[in-house]
């Protein structure tokens, strides 16, 4: 009954019809036939651009099939990832060293060492590598 | 007449039998195929001394999670050490001061054991001792590095002057 007395009002006077009419859209008299086919199609969105999925090498199981599509993301290459690795192959920048309480065992064995006339280990991790 | 066994960590015990430890711990089957497999990675990629710098930092890192405390003489360091290593149970350590470095001798680790000895894997150790002496007010000019083991059981690192 108010689907009838809502048809028989002109657009241009519905609320609603103010409101599409005002958000410019389309819609502002296709929203009074309710029929899904006469219904305005809604624009989608471009999704952002993605990696170019890689498909799964194994075929797959029908279980598998009854779910949602995984697309998996292309590995990343293994020079990009020596390139992340690179900075870490390289000796740090010196810490600041912490004190140490001049005249305990320690301090003196530190100072023992530094003057010790004895062959300086190597710089590097690993003396017997660049020794041989 | 039969050795005594070892007691269950090694840790204080008066005699210091690196073969006995190294034998009854090893590595954790957990962790090996992963650790191996790691490697082979990185190894197939790196040249041994990029390696052992990696393996270096990665101890030094460890060091700065794992601070030494305070010590003041090197047997405070070397007990230090122990009650850390004892605690993840990567074996044991004993510092000795000689005649222009201090020796370092590292038994059970894991890593010895999942990398069986190679060169560039005492990077690690070598970093871990390096950040803790750094830790302590080490002076400028020295610093920790592997040496050749005797055993590939014990690793074997110095501290002294760096070239």
């Amino acid at each position: 009954m108010n689907d009838k007395k809502k048809q028989s009002l002109p657009p241009e006077i519905d609320d609603v019809g103010r409101l599409f009419a005002r958000l410019g859209s389309g819609g502002a008299e296709g929203y009074w036939d309710f029929e899904p086919n006469r219904l305005p199609v809604r624009e989608q969105p471009v999704p952002p651009a993605l990696p170019e999925p890689v498909a799964a090498a194994v075929a797959p199981t029908a279980a598998a099939q009854a779910e949602a599509p995984v697309a998996v993301t292309a590995p990343q290459p293994v020079s990009s990832i020596l390139a992340t690795i690179h900075p870490l192959r390289v000796e740090p920048a010196p810490r600041p060293v912490a004190s140490v309480a001049a005249g305990t065992p320690l301090a003196d064995m530190f100072q023992r060492l530094l003057k010790a006339e004895s062959r300086p280990v190597a710089a590097g991790p690993l003396r017997r590598m660049f020794s041989r | 007449m039969p050795t005594a066994p070892p007691t269950q960590h090694g840790f204080g015990m008066s005699s210091f039998d690196p073969s006995l430890l190294f034998r009854s711990r090893g590595c954790s089957r957990q962790w090996l195929g992963f650790v191996r497999a790691m490697a082979d990675e990185f190894a197939a990629e790196l040249p041994g001394h990029e390696l052992a710098t990696l393996m270096a930092r990665i101890g030094r890192r460890f060091a700065q999670r794992h601070p030494i405390g305070e010590c003041v003489a090197l047997d405070e360091v070397e007990a230090a050490a122990n009650r850390i290593w004892h605690d993840i149970d990567w074996g044991q350590c004993r510092m000795s001061e000689q005649a222009g470095n201090v020796e370092i001798l590292h038994a059970a680790a894991p890593l010895a054991v999942a990398l069986s000895g190679t060169d560039w894997s005492d990077g690690f150790l070598a970093g871990v001792y390096d950040g803790w002496f750094q830790q302590l007010g080490m002076l400028a000019g020295l610093s920790v590095a592997a040496d050749a083991p005797s055993t590939p059981d014990l690793r074997r690192f110095l501290l002294g002057r760096a070239a």
